[in-house]
């Protein structure tokens, strides 16, 4: 049986009879079509003006959205200075400030403190102290912990000098901030060394290594590198907005 | 085949066109049946077809190949009603109740092949429908499918070859 006897065959299987089909098509066609061609002429005509409204909608929307993103970003510039840009600021302020740390003839002319009742370097409102961490060729390195219990506003800077050979301390880690001054392997991993650390009491320490005594409302554990040719008498000086404070590690 | 009046000088009046669509229906529904499997969707889609030509026919330039353009409308409409139904098509398939049987090995073969051209894509089962089941040459099968002749002869022959793949394309032709 060929192919086209096979087709004819299986369609003819399930085709209906189509008597007064022809008939009732075109009648429906010849009723209905009239109507239908003026619905189709009246959508046809609607079709181009909701055409240009849809277009001016969307326009419309866009402008609106470039618009009122501008005001939110004027709004916010006029009223809200940005707490980054505050905060580099009143760092570069901090910066500026010198250095009130004195430069002795030898170690002996140094005196530790001041300290707190609870042993911690400083006077107020920020203390500090250390334990000895890994030691490499270029530098010893302290866990060091810092604390507070007063609110400070914006950021704290922190920088340690030696005061005998007028040797900056270096930073390496979390905190760290400043020039970067040379570069270390602590670990097995290469660190950056800096001249400063800078603080807020935004960012702290959840954990440090050698947590102090008695909680306190704010902590921060970083690193200091002391560097080899360090005498090892080192004047730190903490400044933040309202307080400059100095003390000594001899 | 059906030769349709050439009505190039015609207005198409509401007789010319009823005339003239009159004898289309039933090849419109014939092809649209076998494309659709479907008998009230084949005479939606012959319905909706005529309507489309009620509306155009004024604008043909060349009336003297209404067959084609005819079949062509009907095509698209099928494959239109297809695309919104194609949920209900895959799930439901070929219908299984046959509203006539002749011996039950027929009637399972009838079967088979209407799967069988049912699983193949709308253009191969156009001119499957077109060159085997209405019987149309190859020329106007490509003009209702829109493409070349050598087009649809290809198209034509890997559909063969999809439906009957040990049969020689002379033998499946004839």
């Amino acid at each position: 049986m060929s192919l086209r006897r096979d087709v004819h065959s299986a369609f003819d299987q399930i085709t209906p009879s189509t008597a007064g089909l022809s008939e009732r098509v075109v009648q429906t066609v010849l009723a209905e079509g009239a109507t239908r061609r003026r619905k189709e002429k009246m959508v046809f005509r609607l079709r181009a003006p909701l055409s240009l409204v849809a277009v001016f909608l969307i326009i419309a929307v866009v402008v609106a959205v470039f618009i009122g993103g501008r005001l939110i970003t004027d709004w916010n510039a006029l009223h809200n200075t940005s707490p980054a840009g505050s905060n580099r600021a009143d760092l570069a302020q901090l910066e500026a400030r010198p250095l009130n740390l004195p430069v002795y003839h030898s170690r002996s002319e140094c005196t530790v403190g001041p300290l707190n009742a609870d042993g911690a370097y400083g006077s107020g409102p920020m203390y500090l102290f250390g334990g000895l961490g890994p030691r490499t060729a270029r530098a010893t390195y302290y866990n060091i912990v810092m604390y507070t219990d007063v609110q400070i506003a914006g950021p704290i800077l922190v920088r340690a000098h030696d005061v005998v050979r007028n040797i900056n301390m270096v930073f390496v880690g979390r905190f760290a901030a400043g020039p970067v001054v040379g570069t270390d392997v602590l670990s097995g991993t290469r660190v950056e060394q800096h001249t400063e650390i800078v603080l807020n009491e935004s960012q702290t320490s959840p954990v440090v290594d050698n947590p102090p005594a008695k909680p306190h409302a704010f902590v921060w554990g970083f690193t200091v590198g002391v560097p080899q040719d360090s005498t090892g008498s080192t004047g730190w000086q903490v400044d933040g907005g309202r307080f400059s404070e100095v003390f000594f590690d001899c | 085949m059906q030769q349709v009046a050439d009505v190039r000088s015609l207005p198409v009046s509401e007789s010319t066109f009823a005339d003239l669509l009159r004898p289309l229906i039933d090849p419109g529904f014939r092809l649209a049946l076998a494309m659709l499997h479907d008998a009230q969707a084949a005479e939606d889609a012959v319905q909706e077809a005529s309507f489309t030509a009620w509306r155009k026919l004024g604008r043909m330039h060349d009336q003297g190949r209404l067959r084609p353009w005819f079949l062509g409308v009907v095509a698209n409409t099928c494959r239109n009603a297809r695309r919104k139904r194609w949920v209900v098509e895959v799930s439901v398939g070929v219908p299984e109740e046959l509203p006539v049987a002749s011996s039950e090995e027929k009637t399972l073969r009838g079967t088979d092949l209407r799967r069988a051209i049912a699983r193949l894509g709308h253009d191969d089962r156009l001119v499957v429908v077109l060159y085997f089941y209405l019987d149309m040459p190859l020329d106007e099968v490509a003009a209702v499918a829109g493409s070349s002749v050598g087009a649809t002869r290809a198209r034509l022959y890997r559909a063969i070859k999809k439906l009957r793949p040990d049969v020689a394309i002379e033998e499946a032709l004839r």
